[in-house]
């Protein structure tokens, strides 16, 4: 099944390259999500058709983005990771920082500040060439995706609505849409901006 | 009149430094911020501005900050009774990485509001209007910091204020104008579906109508603006918009109509046919 949508998906991107399309060919939400394979921090190949069947939530992450280390340190994004990585859900953070900015980090200190911040996703893809985050528009660190059993990219954004952090409630965009994609729901926000450094490609 | 160091306020963790101030080489601050008035009377509504000086190479946002970053949070505290209007920014320039956009100002902001005092309005002693700031800096990375400002208003009416040297005569010219100064009509509004997305068409006539090099849009509600599809060609301006929900509706579209560096106020309601 993934295999198909994925071929479907590299098909449309053929075809709208060959149509001339004025908008580059990026994830879009309702259709299938652009494959990928990429090296975690231990050095293992994953690919995304290697979680066929399950939720796959996406985080674009730059340890060094004051954004990032607000998500992390405040213990938004931890919770959630740990809330929700199981048997039916997949959370792969991506890093597309170029190896020449200064934000750019060694496989060690990445594992060692992840580990620090009590991470909870399944893995931590290297995407030092960026293809993969301009695959899917990345923007923002960070920039969430949620992917659901079909391989279709159901949402698209930030990772809640308070990008200063949250002072009372707020809505955690992710949370939400995972719990609707689990209850077979549709999701009832798609897509939001999302807030962030720039990805530094 | 304060000059505060840029913190890094969010950094907490035992691995990475705990505050770091944040410095360009020698020492130099990366924002400094003031509140400046060229005002003598504070009985009647007077201008005061957030006058930003950025160390080279690094950029503010604009109240739209684009793809990324983080506009200006300022939260005034003032005496009993007064009032402020909203931010007045500058046109900014934009600010391309690769496909991300960003709207911002390099080396230095002036942010200007009018505060209006209640009437018959004397300041005592103790009087000021403060305001306290975040902001977020970038170069390749982005800063964090924050300051609180004040201004004495009995200092601003027996003229001991601290002159605000020329910086507002220098952004006379950036504050954006209204768009018939430019011999230019934006309209009417076209919106066209494309997959998930809105396309949004605004034709341009008029003898200035030729002189428009980009549009730069307010923030937008409940829709995500793809502001690397904005273009401005064949007499018009063209923009993709992703409407959060089903439920989303574009009622308006804001924002400046660009001619090389100077911008000039738009604002589209839009109708729906019925």
């Amino acid at each position: 099944m993934r295999k198909r949508t994925l071929f479907g998906g590299i098909m449309l991107g053929i075809l709208a390259l060959a149509a001339g399309a004025a908008w580059a060919v990026a994830a879009e939400v309702g259709k299938p999500a652009p494959g990928f394979t990429l090296t975690d921090l231990s050095g293992k190949v994953r690919s995304l058709s290697d979680f066929a069947g399950k939720i796959v939530v996406l985080e674009w992450t730059n340890p060094n983005c004051p954004f990032v280390r607000r998500v992390y340190g405040e213990g938004v994004m931890s919770t959630v990771q740990k809330q929700y990585v199981g048997k039916d859900i997949v959370w792969l953070a991506v890093n597309s920082t170029n190896k020449d900015h200064d934000d750019f980090e060694s496989v060690e200190s990445l594992r060692k500040t992840y580990g620090e911040w009590g991470a909870g996703f399944t893995a931590l893809l290297l995407d030092t060439d960026g293809k993969v985050g301009k695959m899917y528009d990345a923007r923002t660190t960070p920039h969430m995706f949620v992917v659901n059993t079909e391989g279709i990219l159901v949402y698209n954004g930030a990772i809640d609505n308070a990008p200063r952090g949250g002072k009372g409630e707020t809505v955690n965009f992710v949370k939400v849409a995972l719990d609707e994609v689990r209850n077979g729901k549709k999701v009832s926000t798609p897509t939001t901006k999302p807030y962030g450094c720039s990805v530094k490609y | 009149m304060t000059i505060l160091f840029a913190l890094i306020a969010w950094t907490m963790l035992p691995s990475r430094l705990v505050a770091q101030v944040a410095m360009a080489g020698e020492g130099t601050p990366l924002v400094e911020a003031r509140l400046v008035t060229e005002a003598t009377d504070v009985s009647r509504p007077f201008v005061v501005a957030l006058s930003f000086t950025i160390a080279s190479g690094w950029y503010l946002y604009w109240k739209n900050p684009g793809d990324a970053g983080l506009p200006l949070d300022v939260q005034w505290r003032m005496p009993v009774g007064f009032q402020v209007t909203a931010l007045q920014y500058p046109t900014p320039d934009k600010i391309v990485h690769g496909d991300i956009v960003a709207y911002g100002y390099y080396d230095e902001l002036l942010v200007q509001c009018t505060v209006i005092p209640p009437p018959g309005y004397v300041a005592g002693p103790d009087d000021a209007v403060r305001a306290d700031l975040e902001w977020l800096v970038c170069k390749e990375s982005c800063i964090p910091g924050r300051d609180s400002l004040s201004l004495k208003l009995e200092r601003v009416s027996n003229g001991s204020v601290v002159a605000a040297g020329d910086v507002f005569g220098r952004f006379r010219e950036r504050m954006p104008q209204t768009l018939s100064a430019r011999n230019t009509v934006a309209g009417p509004l076209s919106l066209r579906t494309e997959g998930g997305h809105i396309v949004a068409t605004i034709p341009l006539s008029g003898a200035g109508a030729s002189g428009v090099t980009d549009f730069f849009p307010e923030p937008q509600e409940e829709f995500v603006v793809d502001h690397k599809s904005i273009t401005v060609s064949d007499g018009k301006i063209t923009i993709r918009l992703t409407p959060y929900d089903s439920a989303a509706r574009l009622e308006h579209l804001d924002g400046l109509v660009i001619y090389g560096r100077r911008g000039y106020n738009l604002s589209i309601q839009i109708h729906k046919t019925p």
